[in-house]
């Protein structure tokens, strides 16, 4: 099998054809950035440890109101999202329940769960941290 | 409008039913699980009275002709709109050409066997006797006094003001449960006609689980468990019944009367479901068993008062959040 890092020249010149301005492509040693600004792409290579220090921070979302936290919706046997799994901007990763009402948690971007930090079931108060998210990496700016 | 593309037997447009009629010989319909019905009327801020389409057989698919806000309540039936799963007793908006698609129920914590399909400003058929009911017997009210048939366009409002979407309720079952040896089980008061049955038949009442027989829809539940005999043969003339009296025909298996009773019957009657427990008879699936809770009549009272404290909670805080500009997405 061939090496994407191999065909960095290719790979510039289909890239100088296109409107993208970006493209990122990652292996565990190391991520090679190919911008294309107008005429001309430019080349950046970083090294693995570089690359995860790079990495956006973790972004905790928070209770919006008082209310008993739920990892899953009470019908459902399966938390709505576990740990390491993806998610889409404004998809409900757990609930709220406030008496027979029930709120969406919301996802404010898309990305990755790293942790949840309420217990299903746990009373918590408004601002409580609930997960910890890694925005995706399409979502860098 | 909404365009009904699959539908199996039985689905039928029903409010919270036709009272006030039985002296006409018109029986009540309306759903069966009226507490499923009012949850998905509050979640999009309908008339209290608003009528949806009570699905009991899957799967069952909709398309929206429109843009709507909307809410299936009752058993959970992994709906999906497009290919998307949503959520269960939630409100959701639809754009106009998608398609809803209910599967068959799951097992879940809370046993049900009957959706509810509600829409912003209820299913807009005529008023008929004051009320949106099917009545199926009558064969008038609801769609053209008819179960839903593939292709049938059902009248929806126009897009209202009122609804939200992107919140929930909590299903009544899960926080209303009321078992007996951990048998789903219902509060029934003794009939006129409890006392001539034998002690045996009485401990049979109140101490065996009862199995719901396929031979069970929305006119009545057949029931299979111990026989239940009279002291000395009972020949009654035919007198009025209302839906929750249990009837004990020769045979000794009771008939529990559901929302599609006729208005009068002549068998012995040795109890009555309470108005209050006949939402979770309405979800208890064929096959399943039931157990007989002997209930006075303040008992009865009480538990009415507490589905109605759970409907008007419900309604408040629904209202509390979307005045307090909830979610919209």
């Amino acid at each position: 099998m061939t090496d994407a890092f191999d065909h960095v020249d290719q790979l510039c010149a289909w890239l100088a054809r296109t409107d993208i301005g970006l493209l990122e492509l990652k292996s565990p040693s190391q991520t090679l950035r190919l911008l294309h600004e107008g005429t001309a792409v430019a080349v950046q290579t970083v090294d693995g440890a570089e690359a995860i220090r790079q990495q956006p921070p973790a972004l905790i979302v928070r209770a919006s109101a008082p209310g008993a936290f739920l990892c899953r919706h009470p019908l459902r046997e399966r938390a709505t999202i576990a740990t390491g799994e993806e998610f889409h901007a404004g998809d409900p990763l757990g609930f709220l329940q406030v008496g027979p009402l029930l709120l969406p948690v919301l996802a404010p971007l898309a990305g990755t769960v790293t942790d949840v930090l309420a217990r299903h079931g746990t009373i918590v108060g408004y601002g409580a941290p609930l997960f910890a998210l890694q925005p995706g990496i399409d979502k860098e700016p | 409008m909404i365009e009904v593309l699959s539908a199996g037997a039985l689905a039928t447009v029903q409010d919270l039913g036709r009272t006030g009629s039985l002296n006409l010989g018109v029986g009540w319909s309306g759903a069966m699980d009226p507490l499923a019905l009012a949850a998905g009327n509050i979640l999009l801020r309908n008339d209290e009275n608003a009528a949806g389409i009570e699905i009991p057989v899957f799967p069952f698919r909709v398309r929206f002709a429109r843009s709507t806000v909307f809410a299936v309540t009752g058993a959970d039936c992994a709906p999906r709109l497009d290919d998307r799963p949503i959520l269960p007793w939630w409100a959701q908006c639809a754009e106009a050409g998608q398609v809803l698609s209910l599967a068959v129920p799951k097992k879940a914590n809370w046993q049900a066997s009957r959706a509810y399909l509600c829409i912003a400003g209820g299913i807009d058929v005529p008023l008929v006797l004051g009320s949106r009911s099917t009545q199926l017997r009558g064969a008038f009210g609801g769609h053209q006094g008819r179960p839903l048939h593939e292709g049938d366009v059902v009248p929806i409002p126009g897009p209202g003001r009122q609804a939200r979407s992107g919140f929930g309720l909590i299903p009544p079952g899960l926080v209303l449960p009321f078992e007996a040896d951990g048998v789903p089980a219902v509060r029934v008061l003794p009939a006129a006609e409890y006392e001539c049955f034998t002690p045996a038949s009485h401990d049979a009442l109140w101490s065996t689980p009862w199995k719901i027989t396929p031979q069970s829809n929305r006119y009545g539940y057949r029931l299979a468990g111990s026989e239940l005999k009279p002291v000395r043969p009972l020949e009654l003339r035919s007198h009025g019944i209302v839906p929750g009296v249990i009837q004990v025909p020769h045979g000794g298996q009771p008939i529990i009367q559901m929302r599609d009773a006729q208005p009068s019957g002549g068998y012995p009657k040795i109890g009555t479901v309470v108005e209050a427990d006949l939402w979770r008879l309405g979800q208890a699936p064929i096959g399943s068993h039931v157990r007989f809770v002997r209930c006075s009549w303040d008992q009865a009272l009480d538990a009415l008062a507490e589905t109605r404290r759970w409907v008007a909670n419900a309604r408040r805080l629904v209202e509390l959040h979307c005045s307090h500009g909830g979610s919209d997405d």
